[in-house]
């Protein structure tokens, strides 16, 4: 399954990117094909392509604060969760991913 | 420079003895000032503690990332504490803290962004299982730099 996600917290410098390498672990660890976009204090980084948020599956926004660009998702089946959701629990946050997209 | 090269020994505490939560902060605070990285403790503290209150920075596993960002900083950086005895903090899992890593960020990012990007490398690796256990095992400050490594 191809993933593509945002993640982004408060003070944009640690929560952000916990989040990222969970998710990113999580899914791999399940075969996926992810990628993670961070919205943090330096700015954006891994910025997800047209072509990839089009070829994903499912979109998954682990957030605590408005994003930038949220709507490139328009249309898409979008998950959102909180940046501690995300941290706590990936390995359930992913098989929920797969649920949603295959529903 | 890379990761490992910017981490600063003097900013690693290990076998700390902090009782409390604040004194775990302050402890690390204070290495922060004797390396210059921040100049008032006291109102980095109060930067960390606003921080606080906005949410859980117990990740789990036992590990802590309180991080300020304010004018007492006038070089981004952090400072790790391994903790002889764990201690009470607010955390996603509710295991007591065993290992504290402290953020300290800058209010302008002018100047600041290759500290950031390092800090933001550092914090990824702080949500890998495999540097978490290492961490959790060291018992000296090679052995904190060897976690990173992982």
């Amino acid at each position: 399954m191809k993933i593509v996600g945002v993640s982004a917290c408060t003070v944009g410098i640690a929560h952000t990117y916990i989040a990222q390498e969970k998710i990113e672990n999580a899914a791999k660890k399940l075969g996926d094909d992810v990628k993670v976009e961070t919205q943090g204090t330096i700015g954006i980084e891994n910025e997800l392509t047209k072509e990839e948020i089009q070829d994903a599956d499912i979109v998954l926004l682990a957030v605590d604060v408005k994003i930038s660009g949220e709507e490139r998702f328009e249309g898409k089946k979008v998950v959102k969760v909180s940046t501690e959701v995300a941290i706590k629990s990936p390995n359930k946050l992913v098989a929920k991913l797969h649920e949603v997209a295959g529903s | 420079m890379d990761l490992i090269s910017s981490i600063n020994t003097q900013n690693i505490l290990v076998n700390n003895d902090a009782k409390t939560k604040d004194e775990a902060l302050r402890n690390i605070i204070h290495s922060l000032y004797l390396t210059g990285n921040v100049t008032d403790e006291e109102l980095f503290l109060k930067d960390v503690y606003a921080r606080e209150a906005e949410g859980v920075t117990g990740i789990g596993n036992g590990v802590a990332i309180p991080h300020g960002k304010g004018s007492s900083v006038v070089e981004p950086g952090f400072g790790i504490a391994t903790l002889t005895d764990p201690i009470e903090w607010e955390s996603l899992d509710d295991e007591k803290i065993k290992i504290v890593v402290l953020f300290a960020v800058s209010d302008s990012k002018e100047g600041a962004e290759q500290h950031l990007r390092l800090l933001s490398q550092f914090a990824r690796k702080l949500g890998n299982d495999d540097v978490l256990a290492a961490l959790k095992e060291a018992k000296n400050i090679d052995e904190v730099i060897e976690a990173f490594e992982v």
